[in-house]
């Protein structure tokens, strides 16, 4: 069935064509909701109700981008709503100093995709979310600034030390390995 | 997008940017159960909607039908005519004559403050003149003439094509209708009011566990929760009859506020502060760790949207009228926001009856059902079609607001005084 025919489809109610929108997408989406949420349970939790959102609002999508950049877009503002300015306010983890690890490129290569989910999962929500929207969906610190409602400049540190930390939990993984 | 990206930044990108986890089966039974519960949801709501819809437009449609039936189209049969045999214009037939006979028209004897022109029965042969004549004067037969007029009439009567016939009907005893029952063209006996009324109110809240283990519940719940002002607005529409019974609808909104304060012992919070260099990059972070109590405070607040169907009575003295009204409300909206003590494990949760509402306790129903509303309203004329009205009111919600498998029973019975304006309008 077409992508199309789908769209189609589910603008009718058709649970079957919803069943396989499901399908088709669930697996990117929940990769996406596990990135932004503390936990998987979390992480299921913020795509029901991102597919839930999907299927109430499929008339407006407008065939002018992908269906899945549409259906990701929903997933990550869905993620967004559950960590409101509060996350960035009153952030339980800080660093003092924003300085830099250089590591070896061979020391990433070897990390595998469920390692690194790990890796956010462990992160402060602010810097999680902000390293996200900046490393991961391409946004600039402007446009996470814009949506989140806080300071480029906040966004800017959140990244930092969001990387910084993520360094320190890699160096040690390695130290363990090792 | 273009940008170069930081090592970190790039191998978290290629190796999650397209990366797929496995769905769990039960997830997209979920997805469906929930839609299919939220589907059902909105068609009640929907239905509710039109039901109210109808009703209001139903009883409009009743009043519009039956004002017009009574009063815009009134029947000959409704004139204070005499009892005695009345000539018309529909009873005479057309143009089948004997020459007309003369008829006069009596002088009154002494100087009568009112006469009346009137038309004694004729023998069949003679009514097509006076028949024309009634055509012609249709109004004259029909209402109480002065005096001055009289002779004016009488003049042009004896100058038409009948002078001879007239003369006879002047020879005859007038006949006087009786003086009630005049028929009117305007006002009737309904008149339609439009009212906007606010009013500041009272919310008394009978909050009670379903069960002898939920009392504890309860219990925390009162001493959480404290009442706050509520107010409500009202916009509605009166038909009176006959300046006493009356029949009113429109919509009812109010808001009941309470206050939810709770006191969290010893919790830590860290801030994070940035700390900015001369020229206005950011050189380092101050991080403060604060351990003490915090307070939770939250503005409950339940807004009701009521359609409400009121019987009225009315009482008119001067200036001044009473009413006393009692009815049944429909509920169509019903928004409970707040923050209240989580069941699960007695700390503030969010509350709200949204199923979008991510993380809020789902404790609140989606609709209230029927309210019983009585008022009594004194009413101050300002002109003559625009009334001051003060209006106390109490309004009984008969369900509970919160689920029927919900801890406690929660209901409110509300009381105010509405102040307002009403409005008399013509159809």
């Amino acid at each position: 069935m077409s992508e199309q025919d789908l769209i189609a489809g589910c603008l009718r109610e058709n649970r079957e064509c919803q069943a396989v929108v499901f399908q088709r997408y669930a697996g990117k989406m929940l990769s996406v909701c596990m990135r932004y949420a503390r936990h998987r349970m979390e992480a299921e939790d913020m795509l029901q109700d991102a597919f839930i959102r999907v299927f109430d609002h499929i008339g407006q999508f407008q065939y002018h981008g992908s269906f899945e950049g549409w259906i990701r877009r929903i997933v990550v503002n869905t993620a967004l709503k559950k960590y409101q300015q509060k996350s960035f306010r009153d952030e339980v983890i800080g660093i003092e100093e924003g300085y830099d690890l250089q590591l070896e490129p061979s020391i990433y290569a070897d990390l595998h995709e469920e390692e690194l989910l790990n890796l956010i999962a462990q992160l402060p929500d602010g810097y999680r979310v902000v390293f996200n929207l900046y490393a991961i969906e391409g946004y600039s610190h402007a446009e996470i600034g814009q949506m989140l409602g806080i300071e480029e400049s906040t966004s800017r540190t959140q990244l930092l030390k969001a990387r910084r930390i993520l360094q320190d939990q890699i160096v040690k993984m390695q130290k363990i390995a090792v | 997008m273009s940008r170069r990206l930081h090592p970190i930044d790039e191998v978290f990108r290629q190796k999650l940017a397209q990366h797929s986890a496995e769905t769990p089966h039960h997830l997209w039974e979920r997805i469906d159960r929930e839609r299919n519960a939220r589907m059902a949801r909105r068609h009640r709501l929907q239905q509710r909607y039109a039901l109210a819809a109808l009703l209001v437009i139903g009883l409009g449609a009743g009043i519009m039908s039956w004002y017009a039936k009574i009063e815009v189209s009134p029947t000959l049969g409704s004139f204070p005519l005499p009892e005695e045999p009345v000539l018309l214009a529909e009873a005479c037939p057309p143009a089948a004559t004997p020459p007309p006979q003369p008829i006069a028209i009596a002088k009154p004897e002494s100087k009568p403050q009112r006469t009346l022109l009137a038309v004694v029965p004729l023998p069949e042969a003679e009514l097509q003149p006076v028949a024309s004549l009634n055509n012609q004067l249709n109004e004259a037969t029909l209402l109480e003439l002065p005096t001055a007029s009289y002779s004016a009439l009488n003049a042009a009567l004896q100058m038409s094509m009948l002078p001879l016939l007239l003369q006879e009907v002047q020879s005859a005893p007038l006949p006087m209708p009786r003086a009630s029952g005049c028929a009117s063209f305007t006002g009737g006996k309904f008149k339609f009011y439009f009212d906007a009324m606010a009013a500041p109110s009272m919310a008394l809240r009978s909050l009670k566990p379903t069960d002898e283990n939920y009392a504890p519940y309860a219990d925390s719940r009162r001493a959480t929760e404290l009442p706050r002002y509520t107010y409500g607005a009202a916009l509605q529409l009166s038909a009176v009859y006959n300046n006493t019974w009356a029949l009113r609808s429109g919509v009812h909104y109010s808001e009941i506020r309470e206050r939810f304060a709770y006191t969290i012992e010893n919790e830590v919070r860290t801030i994070i502060t940035n700390i900015y260099g001369q020229n206005g990059t950011i050189i380092g972070t101050d991080t403060t760790i604060e351990a003490n109590a915090r307070q939770v405070v939250a503005n409950n607040r339940y807004r009701t949207l009521n359609i409400p169907i009121i019987l009225g009575y009315e009482k008119n003295f001067n200036r001044f009228s009473l009413s006393i009204n009692g009815g049944a409300s429909i509920n169509i909206l019903f928004e409970p926001n707040g923050e209240f003590l989580s069941p699960k494990d007695n700390r503030p949760v969010t509350f709200s009856n949204d199923t979008r509402a991510e993380a809020a306790y789902p404790a609140f129903r989606e609709g209230l059902g029927l309210s019983f509303y009585g008022s009594v309203g004194v009413q101050y004329y300002l002109s003559p079609r625009l009334q001051l009205l003060v209006e106390p009111h109490v309004n009984a919600f008969t369900r509970s607001f919160t689920r029927e498998d919900f801890m406690t029973d929660q209901r409110y019975l509300t009381a105010g005084v509405f102040v307002g304006l009403r409005h008399q309008f013509q159809l």
